[in-house]
């Protein structure tokens, strides 16, 4: 290694110019890899449970990780004041869907009862459309959260979440 | 949601999103944190690069996986850095031994275009980045969360599972290692 002519060179001060350096440095390899890297996670399954179909379609098994996004997706889209915080779903072991509760964050001054309603609305509309039309009966909980609102952008239920530092 | 929206969003509201398995926050969360997270393997690892992107693939597997697994009790990038930290060490556990990668002693690009003060960052960068090699691991995991990451004691506590009074003094011991050998180069 080459030895610096600056007199001033070595000690703490130089630690920390060093280290700013290497905190602003941005590695070439990992702009080269990220795609492949990020298509490999999202390729991954996660693990998920069967759920069965209502009959006369109850030789087809649903997993559990369907349901949850495509309410969650179905529930975001159709709500600018409330979120969907999480989906909770009670299967028995015979893999029949009983029970399903929705977490929602919702921003506060919200009519909740309206809110929950129209959850619960969206809700049977998806159970029906994918494990069919008996499914409309199982139970749907809605459970909230409020976001208060500082403005409008910080106080977005989509965007913020209570648990925020 | 657009992805100027997702790009406004907090790191708990798209944790929150992807663990139900909204692959565009999840990739919202990947560019924010991924650079970090690659970063740190690739100085746990000695500069392999190839071993530090195993791991960090490995990582980021693990991360999309048990995303829905959140519960938001810590942040999220300290989340996230708990699970690379423990994929780089079981990538570290198999590895074949090797010396410094020369890799390690990448440069860095010149900012101010005076080749004197270029010159002088070369050699600090070098050699800084050499002494961190030297250092022992949990040092150096400790230096690299905490200057090159910004993590509390707490946070780095939890990364590598630890105590905060145990971090303490190993980030007290590395800074005093770097100082000297930064002193010896002068």
């Amino acid at each position: 290694m080459t030895r610096s002519s600056d007199p001033n060179a070595g000690g703490p001060d130089h630690v920390a110019r060093a280290t700013r350096q290497m905190r602003d440095h941005s590695h070439h390899r990992a702009v080269e890899i990220a795609d492949d890297v990020l298509r490999n996670a999202l390729r991954a399954s996660r693990h998920s449970l069967p759920v069965r179909a209502h009959p006369p379609h109850d030789h087809v098994h649903v997993s559990d990780r369907v349901l949850v996004s495509t309410l969650r997706r179905r529930i975001d889209d159709a709500l600018d004041t409330a979120a969907v915080g999480a989906v909770y779903l009670r299967v028995t072991p015979q893999e029949v869907l009983e029970e399903l509760t929705v977490e929602l964050v919702v921003r506060y001054g919200e009519v909740l009862l309206e809110v929950a309603d129209r959850v619960r609305s969206i809700a049977r509309s998806v159970l029906a459309e994918i494990l069919g039309p008996p499914a409309a009966r199982v139970g749907v909980e809605v459970t909230t959260t409020h976001v208060h609102v500082s403005d409008v952008t910080v106080g977005d239920p989509h965007l913020v979440d209570p648990r925020d530092p | 949601m657009s992805v100027d929206s997702l790009s406004r969003a907090s790191d708990t509201a798209l944790a929150r999103r992807a663990g139900m398995g909204d692959a565009e926050a999840f990739t919202e969360v990947f560019h924010r944190h991924f650079a970090p997270t690659f970063r740190y393997a690739v100085r746990m690892l000695d500069g392999d690069d190839d071993l530090a992107q195993d791991a960090v693939q490995g990582a980021w597997v693990k991360i999309w996986q048990r995303l829905p697994d959140f519960r938001g009790d810590s942040r999220l990038q300290t989340w996230l850095f708990t699970v690379v930290a423990r994929q780089v060490l079981d990538t570290r556990r198999r590895r074949r031994p090797l010396v410094v990668d020369p890799a390690l002693l990448e440069p860095i690009a010149s900012t101010s275009g005076d080749p004197v003060a270029l010159a002088v960052d070369r050699e600090l960068w070098e050699t800084l980045a050499v002494a961190l090699s030297e250092l022992p691991w949990r040092q150096r995991a400790t230096w690299i969360l905490r200057e090159l990451d910004g993590q509390s004691y707490d946070e780095i506590a939890q990364i590598l599972g630890t105590t905060p009074t145990v971090v303490r003094g190993q980030l007290h011991r590395a800074r005093k290692a770097l100082a000297i050998r930064m002193e010896e180069w002068r």
